[in-house]
């Protein structure tokens, strides 16, 4: 484990890199505040910083403050060493935002104790962010397709078209349905159904680039955001994930099962000014006239256009 | 508290010292030497800060030559090195003056005795 020593003062500072570095720490040191401050909110900075409370530059309050200003996560365990053992001195200490203190001249068992208590809390602390991190996949995905879940796309869309507008961009909304997938549960039963839906996810995610989304939209509809797009290429990028399910069939624990799907496909440039839920309306209903017009299709929807599908024939 | 120099004996305890550096010899030495080479310039600095009236230099090199000898348990000096730092933080360069008389003659009189340690100690 990487830990920081801070000390201006050469024999103290030489005296603990030894000693840390027989216990088996990889030992960072350093002569001042400025310099500890530096590597410490530095990308892969050392977790634990043993800082001399007297330095020139920063001193090491002044490094605790800093650190809990600049740096909240990952978390930094700091401990004091110091001369000082007035009380105001060590509250002071502790208010900035360091974890321990030692006493100088300390004693080895006693740094060496509360060096593994500080590995300790920052143990707990990797398992909370851990922790936080699953919840927020959970959240945000689904968990059949572990695509981003409904909630999760349309924050997304809502989020990109507010940018694309403001920015004169191009995004691109795709709205897919599979096609006739109420018979594939009903004649191979649901377990088969998510393995289509599970597969279909793979392939729409292999087929987008990695800053593209994809999101299930609903129990066969995927909602994917494709950005910075060129509007002409709409067609194209929807046909090509179309192929993707329709050009060959999906494995399942039944055999091999043929899938396609029906497209909407919007593009942002197209419109003006339309929020999430207005964009959603016409994607929606480019997709239903794919669906009318014999499915395993795109269609782009358009302002104004005239449409001749026959809506009453939908099913 | 102002140590009398005369009395600065340090009295030093290998064993001791040594308890604090989990045993290691070679380290013991290795930071021996290093002060050997450190104390002189410090007092060096120290004298220079005093001339020039600059007591925060002052207070700060009293403050690493405090730290510095702790490690060796060398009361007397870290007793003097203390008083000087005070006197220099409170900007009072008269005391200040006496204190590194003092911390001189103490520090002085250590290092031979560091340096006996380290003979003392075998390869």
């Amino acid at each position: 484990m990487k830990i920081l020593v801070a000390d201006d003062e050469l024999i103290s500072r030489r005296m603990l890199q030894a000693l840390l570095t027989t216990w088996g720490y990889d030992v960072v040191p350093v002569e001042d505040g400025n310099a500890a401050f530096d590597l410490l909110k530095a990308p892969n900075a050392p977790r634990v910083g043993l800082l001399d409370w007297v330095m020139p530059g920063k001193n090491g309050v002044d490094v605790c403050r800093a650190i809990r200003r600049d740096r909240p996560e990952p978390y930094t365990y700091m401990l004091l060493l110091t001369a000082k053992d007035a009380k105001e001195n060590i509250v002071e200490g502790l208010e900035s935002g360091a974890d321990d203190y030692l006493i100088k001249p300390w004693d080895p068992d006693e740094l060496r104790a509360r060096l593994r208590t500080g590995q300790r809390i920052l143990q707990l602390e990797d398992r909370l962010v851990e922790a936080h991190e699953t919840m927020r996949f959970k959240a945000t995905h689904d968990h059949l397709t572990f695509l981003l879940n409904r909630g999760a796309i349309v924050d997304l869309l809502e989020r990109e078209l507010v940018r694309t507008f403001r920015e004169k961009g191009c995004t691109i909304v795709l709205l897919s349905d599979l096609d006739h997938f109420k018979n594939v549960n009903d004649t191979y039963g649901h377990l088969v159904g998510d393995e289509v839906l599970q597969e279909t996810a793979r392939r729409l995610l292999g087929s987008v680039r990695s800053y593209d989304f994809v999101g299930r939209y609903g129990g066969e509809e995927f909602l994917m955001v494709l950005n910075n797009c060129d509007t002409s290429k709409a067609m194209l990028r929807a046909e090509e994930l179309r192929k993707a399910v329709a050009n060959r069939p999906i494995q399942t624990s039944r055999g091999p099962l043929s899938a396609t799907m029906s497209i909407g496909v919007l593009s942002s440039r197209d419109w003006d000014q339309l929020n999430a839920a207005e964009i959603l309306c016409e994607v929606d209903a480019a997709l239903y006239r794919a669906k009318a017009s014999g499915r395993n299709r795109s269609e782009l929807a358009r302002p104004n256009a005239l449409y001749d599908a026959p809506l009453a024939s939908l099913k | 508290m102002v140590r009398n120099p005369s009395q600065s004996d340090e009295n030093l305890n290998r064993a001791s010292i040594l308890e604090r550096l989990e045993g290691n010899q070679e380290l013991l030495t290795e930071l021996i030497q290093l002060f050997l080479g450190e104390a002189p310039l410090l007092i060096e600095a120290m004298r220079t800060a005093l001339q020039k009236g600059d007591m925060r230099e002052l207070g700060r090199s009293a403050h690493s030559m405090k730290g510095a000898a702790s490690n060796f348990s060398a009361y007397g000096a870290v007793s003097a090195a203390s008083q000087l730092e005070n006197d220099a933080n409170k900007g009072d360069s008269e005391s200040a003056k006496a204190g590194l008389a003092t911390l001189e003659v103490v520090v002085e009189r250590l290092l031979p005795e560091l340096a006996n340690l380290c003979q003392g100690s075998p390869k």
